[in-house]
């Protein structure tokens, strides 16, 4: 695995702003007022296609400043679009929130405003070639695609984002910003097949620069999936318990949930995750031995690893599940955190979540080859959503390719399965995870763009999962 | 502004257009607040403004939006939408073509008594603390209130001749409770404010204590869920109430019925559409006490918006009548496509559901008020009575729906066990599950106007990039025979 960006520059309207924060964090101090001032910026590009047409190929330029005032343990926030030469504006809504911020009632357990980290943090890792992308390169992985597959009756559809984002941080306990800025691209493309029941497939990646982008790999992803699908029969299969092989898609969407459910400290402290204080702490054994999850971010396998956090907290390698105990919890919101006596300890937003990988198969063919005894592949779970927060119950359906597999090759395509089970569950019933990372794009896109990714093993293969419905008709 | 926006349109069309239109926000406020546990948990400003431009060249849709408001920038702008619409007309199977409408110079603002911003800081904070206070319990570890309302002057300009100013005010408001059930795992109860479709939008609907003040009954439904039996794996009749049926018809009828949806220009994020152009005029999507709209009309709704952001007025549009599939949510676009592709007309105007987010966000078909009529199955005591084994269901825990929305699995906050007519107990982590079109046709009894409400959604996500909507659901209490329960 190599998604290391080579092609770095950074955006030259950066500088102005980091002055504006400065004189911003001047004028605060000079009014006597403590608070912190957060801009965010992104530069977004969007290409989507469907039909076998491009539908949308869109634009967005955004520049936004956060302000936050604290007076005592009084607080109120807010914020406007501005651009760098527009002070008065910025000054204008820190006199509001200083007025509006009296009005305020008291809050007993706020405790006072902390400095933001300083040093040598500011990093500027957008690539030059996605900060003013033509949207020709994006159009044309669709035509490809649709040029490649004109033999068959099929719908190419997908998505092409890409952009820059930028934030900086400053507060009135310190003197200078801390900035950060960075570049991404990611990639879904799917298509569906007209002849057979309109089945669906997906190819997808992300990467931080252009120069990792590759549309012959991704077209040749899809017609190995394509030629999967339209030669072997559809069946559907009887609710049950089955061994499920996960693609990473499929499973970094279920990290991400554990995520929310067990890592997050402020959902923990709530009680509103799956894990109780009175039954899992810091040191218990939550899941199976062979399942680590760490966020390192200098660790060379991630991307998007930042050195601050967007709330201006320091980040250092971070265990989190290490051979099933739970090492840390994300602490990342200070509201929350005050409400429980608690220190910040890391930003879970900007988190660079590896899964450890293990000694399973690495290549579709192998990983076939390597199943016995009737086992479903899963390549993407569609709508997961909790069923029973704190039991850690989900339920989701597959999509883009359901295949059964028995006696090392594929037996059939099925239906979409619908899984009814929980997280403590899946990660207690790892048999293996591949031995080779991939990539899952979880990146906020538009609107106020944001690049993360989990890197987790290409396939996990989880015993036991329960199957309770399918899309065939009266099976839901 | 007006001036301005006009000399864009004309330097769009001397440079070539086929048709151009601009959205500016010129105001875009957002006042947020929240309470937990006596305490202000948040206080929020925001403040934005920006426009964005869409263009079409060569039969493709090119877009670009910005927050520098100068003459110089929004031409800029318009250049990057020519340029983009310029590429993506390279990969094309058919040009698109815009449905007819009139030609619009036209306002519409949102009715409101008491416009929320004018409110002093000091009215909201004591009203909402005081609600908080009258949810507070020994037993409960968080409860709260939150507020935000929303404030916008968008000015719509096209090539075609339409200018549209709306002025729109929306507020949204939830009470909330949570507590740990006597296995020691979480349970909540929350409530939606909903609203008044014939009324008004401002802040008297969070000082009227009949609409917003229902933290009584959430407390004691909460305090009754904390040592309630779970939810037993049975088949029986459901009667859903208002947000849960809410929730029912936005994901199975709503997204289902989007026509971008069901021609697959949503297929690689959201999904399709068990619908085919086929089923137009044909399909039993329900049984014969189903009649469900698309209705931007509704007085007072955050669904209601006076134009679409193709400046297509307002419409009532049938989607399912009698339970026959007659109608989709539909835009001058799609409509076009929709009939070309199915060699007849079944789409006769856009039913002005073309709706985008914000200014820097291209339009979309989106769900105005997607409404089913109420029925003459009497009120919800006169259901209940009727019904030999079932439950009674409220407010969406949790939603998964299949990519085509041919299945659906729910789990709702609450519920009560009828047997032989009477409520017998609460039961606690209650779900179902279904095939969306069986579901529909097993509809039985829909109550009758007092079970009818607006319930408003703010939540809705749909798109790439994705869009968040605001939109309301007007829905009675319904009934489903033979329902998957407990799974």
């Amino acid at each position: 695995m190599s998604k290391q960006s080579t092609h770095k520059a950074m955006h030259t309207a950066m500088q102005p702003v980091l002055q504006l924060l400065t004189e911003i964090n001047t004028f605060m101090k000079n009014e006597g007022i403590t608070g912190s001032i957060t801009y965010r910026q992104e530069s977004s590009h969007m290409v989507r296609c469907g039909r076998s047409q491009i539908s949308l190929n869109v634009s967005e330029e955004g520049e936004k400043y956060f302000v936050e005032i604290q007076a005592s343990q009084r607080k109120i926030s807010g914020s406007t679009t501005a651009q760098a030469n527009d002070s008065d504006k910025l000054k204008t809504l820190v006199s509001t929130l200083n007025e509006r911020v009296k009005l305020m009632p008291e809050v007993a357990h706020m405790s006072p405003m902390t400095a933001i980290v300083q040093g040598d943090l500011n990093r500027f890792n957008a690539d030059g070639a996605l900060i003013n992308l033509d949207s020709k390169v994006m159009v044309d992985l669709f035509k490809r695609c649709g040029e490649h597959f004109a033999h068959g009756n099929v719908e190419v559809s997908g998505a092409f984002s890409a952009g820059v984002y930028s934030y900086a941080i400053i507060n009135t306990l310190v003197d200078a910003p801390v900035a950060y800025q960075g570049s991404d691209y990611n990639v879904e493309l799917v298509l569906q097949l007209l002849d057979h029941d309109k089945k669906e497939l997906r190819v997808a990646d992300v990467g931080e620069a252009l120069n990792q982008f590759d549309a012959n790999s991704l077209i040749k992803q899809l017609d190995a999936s394509y030629q999967l699908l339209t030669n072997t029969p559809r069946q559907d299969i009887e609710p049950g318990e089955y061994d499920v092989i996960f693609h990473a898609d499929a499973f970094g969407d279920l990290i991400n949930y554990l995520g929310y459910m067990a890592l997050h400290g402020e959902t923990y402290q709530y009680g509103m995750g799956m894990l109780q204080q009175d039954k899992h702490q810091i040191g218990s054994q939550l899941f199976g031995s062979n399942f680590t999850i760490t966020d390192d971010p200098t660790d060379p396998e991630v991307l998007f690893a930042r050195p601050v956090g967007e709330n201006g907290i320091a980040r250092q390698p971070f265990p989190l599940i290490s051979d099933g105990v739970l090492s840390n919890q994300f602490y990342s919101d200070k509201d929350d955190c005050d409400r429980f006596g608690i220190a910040r300890n890391n930003d879970m937003d900007v988190a660079s979540i590896k899964v450890a990988t293990g000694n399973g198969p690495t290549d579709f063919a192998a990983m076939v080859k390597s199943c016995t005894k009737p086992t479903l592949f899963i390549s993407f779970i569609h709508y997961m959503n909790l069923t029973n927060a704190a039991k850690g119950e989900f339920t989701g359906s597959s999509r883009f390719g359901t295949f059964l597999i028995a006696d090392g090759e594929i037996k059939a395509h099925l239906y979409n399965q619908r899984i009814n089970d929980s997280y403590h569950r899946i990660f207690n019933q790892i048999e293996w995870l591949s031995s080779q990372l991939h990539h899952v794009n979880m990146s906020s896109t538009y609107g106020m763009r944001s690049a993360s990714s989990i890197a987790c093993p290409r396939f996990v293969k989880v015993n036991k999962v329960k199957i309770t419905g399918s899309s065939a008709p009266g099976k839901g | 502004m007006l001036e301005q926006g006009r000399q864009v349109i004309n330097y769009l069309q001397q440079h070539g257009v086929d048709y151009a239109d601009i959205r500016i926000h010129q105001l875009d406020e957002e006042e947020t607040i929240a309470t937990m546990k006596g305490d202000v948990d948040k206080y929020n400003l925001v403040s934005k403004q920006g426009y964005g431009i869409r263009v079409l060249v060569n039969g493709a849709w090119g877009f670009a939006s910005s927050e520098v408001m100068t003459l110089t920038a929004m031409q800029q702008t318009g250049h990057q939408a020519i340029a983009k619409a310029k590429n993506a007309s390279d990969y094309i199977q058919q040009k698109v073509r815009l449905a007819p409408k009139a030609v619009i110079q036209d306002s519409y603002s949102s009715p409101c008594q008491i416009d929320p911003f004018t409110v002093s800081t000091q009215d909201k904070l004591a009203r909402l603390l005081q609600l908080d206070s009258q949810l507070a319990d020994k037993r409960f570890d968080y409860w709260g209130v939150s507020a935000s309302f929303y404030k916008r002057d968008i000015l719509y300009i096209d090539s075609e001749g339409s200018e549209i100013r709306r002025h729109l005010i929306e507020l949204d408001a939830e009470l909330f409770a949570y507590a740990k059930d006597q296995n020691g795992e979480q349970c909540r109860r929350t409530f939606n404010l909903p609203q008044d479709a014939n009324g008004t939008t401002g802040w008297e609907n969070i000082i009227n204590d009949a609409q917003f003040d229902h933290t009584a009954r959430i407390r004691e439904e909460l305090l009754a869920l904390l040592d309630a039996p779970e939810c037993e794996k049975e088949v029986c009749d459901v009667i859903l109430l208002p947000e849960m049926m809410a929730l029912q018809t936005h994901e199975t009828i709503g997204h289902a019925l989007e026509l971008d949806r069901i021609l697959g220009y949503e297929l690689s994020y959201a999904g399709g559409s068990h619908v085919d152009l086929a089923d137009f005029g044909q399909l039993q999507f329900g049984s014969h006490k189903l009649t469900a709209r698309a209705d931007g009309t509704v007085a007072n709704s955050p669904g209601s918006i006076g134009y679409d952001d193709d400046g297509v007025k307002a419409r009532n549009v049938t989607l399912i009548k009698n339970g026959v599939l007659q109608d989709a949510i539909t835009s001058r676009q799609m409509i076009m496509e929709a009939n070309a592709k199915a060699g007849r007309t079944i789409f006769s105007a856009s039913g002005a559901t073309s709706r985008a987010q914000n200014y820097s966000n291209l339009p979309i078909e989106r769900m105005n008020n997607i409404n089913i009529d109420p029925g003459q199955d009497g009120s919800l005591a006169d259901i209940i009575a009727a019904t030999e084994n079932g439950l009674l269901m409220e407010t969406p825990r949790s939603w998964s729906i299949g990519s085509n929305r041919e299945n659906f699995h729910f789990a709702t906050e609450v519920a009560w066990k009828i047997k032989h007519g009477k409520i017998t107990h609460i039961v606690r982590n209650a779900t179902y599950r279904g095939d969306s079109l069986s579901f529909w046709n097993a509809l039985d009894m829909v109550g009758d106007e007092r079970t009818w409400q607006l319930q408003p959604v703010f939540q809705c996500g749909k798109g790439q990039p994705n869009q968040i909507m605001r939109l309301a659901h007007g829905i009675p209490a319904c009934r489903f025979k033979n329902v998957q329960v407990g799974e």
